[in-house]
């Protein structure tokens, strides 16, 4: 599975660039724009300026937990398609927790951020007890908890854990202290960005230098040998998720306690999906997934500039970022068959 | 290679962090005064408040030729996002269109102190916002008192969204009105507890109904559109709507509606951008600004007779003038007396 999912990171990267400008070229032709405007207007929103650079270094934040967290699933062999709802809970442990006990600054941010990490972790860790002990399958499981998610989180802050909203599905705004500080003034980008970067650091680390880490890849590249060498196959599976979630979980705090200082129901535009196309281009690999990250945070805030300042629908990102997905997949679909 | 990966790596960060140094933009020299706008979750199209905020907006585009564009919000996430661009992109005013977008209006308009926004619908404490908000307990006040003359079982009914102090002006003006004209008419009061559940709309208004109600001013977003379902099946009942002039939809059964011009809050707020005037902190509309009113009962003219109409002239006329101080709240319902005239 994980040798499957991994590629040649350089061709692959040029798949996506080619699939990108060509198809969205034609995209913008048929919408009666000239593609030179288009991606015009899109670099520009994306790093024209500072502020814009702080916005597209925010969406990549958002992207990169999650992905990282799909990732590392997808090393042991796992597929994780439930980021956005461990995500989602993450931010909702992340905003409830956050508004209910106020500690001072150097407990606040902590206990916040680990709540997220928590509670997108024991999300995880469902889908992977499901599978270490009874073999389930975690597509399945983590596709269907995302719905579990989204619709536990809007009972929870909509019911028994009210925090007094005005009418929208909101917990209370979470106080000064527990926000994470800026890191440009004047933007939306805080410190998540670092924390990011430094997770994306460790978790190269852990896989390539630690026994877990071997342990973790062995169970994805090779499972039959990895068992015969003595590797818990199940527990592996159940740490692997749980990591995952938490990864993602941390994410949905990052955004609860950098960005909106509050958890909303609707606080994921579905970052745990495109979670899985960056972690695919990214090769599963932490420093890639960085890049890749950066590359769809681009067309995340670049494409809605595009459609301020060249008219351009949003959809056309959409649009072009489900095509690459399709040529990545279907390119690796092909190398395999063709390997068997 | 993994070294080599690691040196690309860097390499890209370098570039990257590198760029926004040199590209510090400028503003074209004379350029037409840009006004963007976000839309919520309901977005265009939806013939009530994002398309009469848009209609604004376009008259804005018409006559004080200003550059404008509207963004859609497909989520709440979403709101932050398009308010940060539009901040990035140096428009000179930029709409959040309803109060689910206070909070994030909040937080933009702090990290973007030099922009100037406005909210519709909420009031957000910022030096840079405008707030426009509407006096709906003066528009609510004559489509309760159009209620009152006009039914027949003594007995009117309001279905509300969701139970906050916004929907709640609506609730004690319309309840005023309605004791002006004629205190032994009974007003029930329900709320669905949301902007868009259909179903239950229309099952309320139905209890409504038959608890001896036959009008029913209904202020419930998409969720009226089930009251309006189910008044199609009532003889003799009628419904009052909302927001936007909905008596097309089933004409000669929606007696009026009581229309909240956010068009006009919008295409105000734009007159002082186009002319780089300070905005207000706060804009309120009512029925003397034009910003609330009644429609003009062109499928009803057989229930709604001239002497209803000359009345419900009078009693506008009075709250222009002040001689009728129209509850906003429950607090000061239960206060209020009927004003001779």
């Amino acid at each position: 599975m994980s040798a499957l999912l991994r590629g040649r990171a350089f061709r692959d990267v040029a798949v996506v660039i080619v699939v990108v400008f060509g198809f969205g070229s034609i995209a913008m032709l048929l919408a009666h724009v000239s593609p030179l405007d288009g991606f015009g207007a899109l670099f520009d929103g994306a790093f024209g300026t500072r502020s814009e650079l702080a916005e597209t270094l925010v969406q990549t934040t958002s992207l990169l937990f999650p992905a990282l967290g799909v990732a590392i699933a997808a090393r042991a062999g796992l597929f994780n398609i439930g980021a956005d709802g461990q995500l989602i809970l993450g931010g909702f442990a992340a905003g409830w927790i956050g508004a209910q006990f106020p500690l001072p600054g150097y407990l606040a941010i902590p206990m916040v951020l680990l709540a997220g990490t928590f509670a997108g972790g024991a999300w995880g860790a469902i889908a992977g007890f499901l599978r270490a002990r009874f073999g389930a399958n975690e597509v399945i499981a983590t596709l269907m908890l995302n719905y579990v998610a989204v619709l536990l989180a809007t009972y929870l802050v909509n019911g028994p854990l009210q925090q007094g909203g005005a009418g929208a599905s909101e917990t209370a705004g979470l106080p000064k202290a527990a926000q994470l500080p800026d890191l440009i003034a004047d933007s939306r980008l805080t410190w998540a960005f670092v924390i990011a970067l430094v997770v994306a650091f460790v978790l190269r680390w852990v896989l390539q230098r630690t026994v877990f880490g071997y342990e973790l890849r062995a169970a994805g590249d090779a499972p039959e040998a990895a068992k015969r060498a003595g590797i818990d196959l199940g527990r592996t599976a159940f740490v692997a998720m749980t990591l995952s979630g938490a990864l993602a979980g941390l994410g949905g705090a990052t955004i609860v306690s950098g960005v909106l200082h509050r958890f909303n129901t609707g606080l994921s535009p579905g970052y745990g999906f495109i979670a899985i196309a960056v972690a695919l281009v990214g090769n599963l690999d932490p420093l890639w997934i960085v890049v890749a990250s950066f590359a769809f945070g681009v067309l995340q805030s670049g494409g809605v500039a595009m459609q301020a300042e060249a008219l351009v629908p949003r959809d056309v990102v959409t649009l072009v970022t489900g095509l690459a997905i399709i040529a990545l997949a279907g390119r690796r679909v092909v190398a395999s068959l063709r390997s068997t | 290679m993994s070294r080599r990966r690691v040196a690309a790596l860097a390499l890209a960060l370098v570039w990257f962090a590198a760029v926004p140094a040199g590209c510090a933009r400028q503003r074209a020299a004379g350029g037409a005064v840009r006004i963007g706008m976000v839309t919520d979750t309901g977005g265009l199209g939806d013939r009530s408040f994002n398309d009469s905020a848009y209609a604004g907006l376009m008259r804005a585009q018409r006559e004080l030729h200003v550059d404008t564009v509207a963004l859609q919000s497909r989520s709440a996430a979403d709101y932050q996002v398009n308010l940060t661009v539009l901040a990035n992109k140096e428009y000179d005013e930029i709409f959040a269109i309803g109060f689910l977008m206070a909070r994030d209006v909040a937080e933009v308009s702090e990290r973007y102190p030099t922009r100037h926004f406005s909210i519709i619908d909420a009031v957000v404490d910022e030096p840079n916002v405008t707030s426009v908000t509407f006096k709906e307990e003066q528009g609510s006040f004559l489509a309760g008192a159009l209620a009152a003359m006009t039914t027949k079982t003594k007995t009117i009914a309001f279905l509300g969204g969701i139970d906050i102090p916004l929907l709640r002006k609506f609730e004690a003006g319309y309840a005023a009105g309605a004791r002006q004209v004629d205190p032994s008419v009974k007003v029930i009061s329900k709320y669905i507890g949301s902007f868009d559940d259909v179903a239950s709309g229309k099952e309320l208004a139905g209890v409504q109904f038959d608890q001896g109600a036959d009008i029913i001013y209904v202020a419930a977003g998409k969720g009226g559109l089930g009251a309006i379902d189910q008044v199609k099946s009532r003889p003799n009942a009628y419904l009052i709507g909302v927001d936007a002039d909905q008596d097309g939809i089933v004409p000669g059964k929606i007696l009026t509606s009581m229309v909240k011009r956010v068009d006009v809050g919008v295409f105000r707020v734009c007159q002082q951008a186009a002319a780089h005037k300070p905005r207000p902190v706060h804009l309120t509309l009512g029925l003397k600004e034009g910003g609330v009113g009644l429609t003009d009962f062109r499928y009803t003219r057989s229930v709604v007779t001239p002497p209803k109409i000359a009345a419900l002239a009078k009693l506008r006329a009075a709250i222009i003038a002040g001689k009728i101080v129209v509850p906003s709240t429950r607090e000061e319902l239960a206060s209020f007396k009927p004003v001779p005239l």
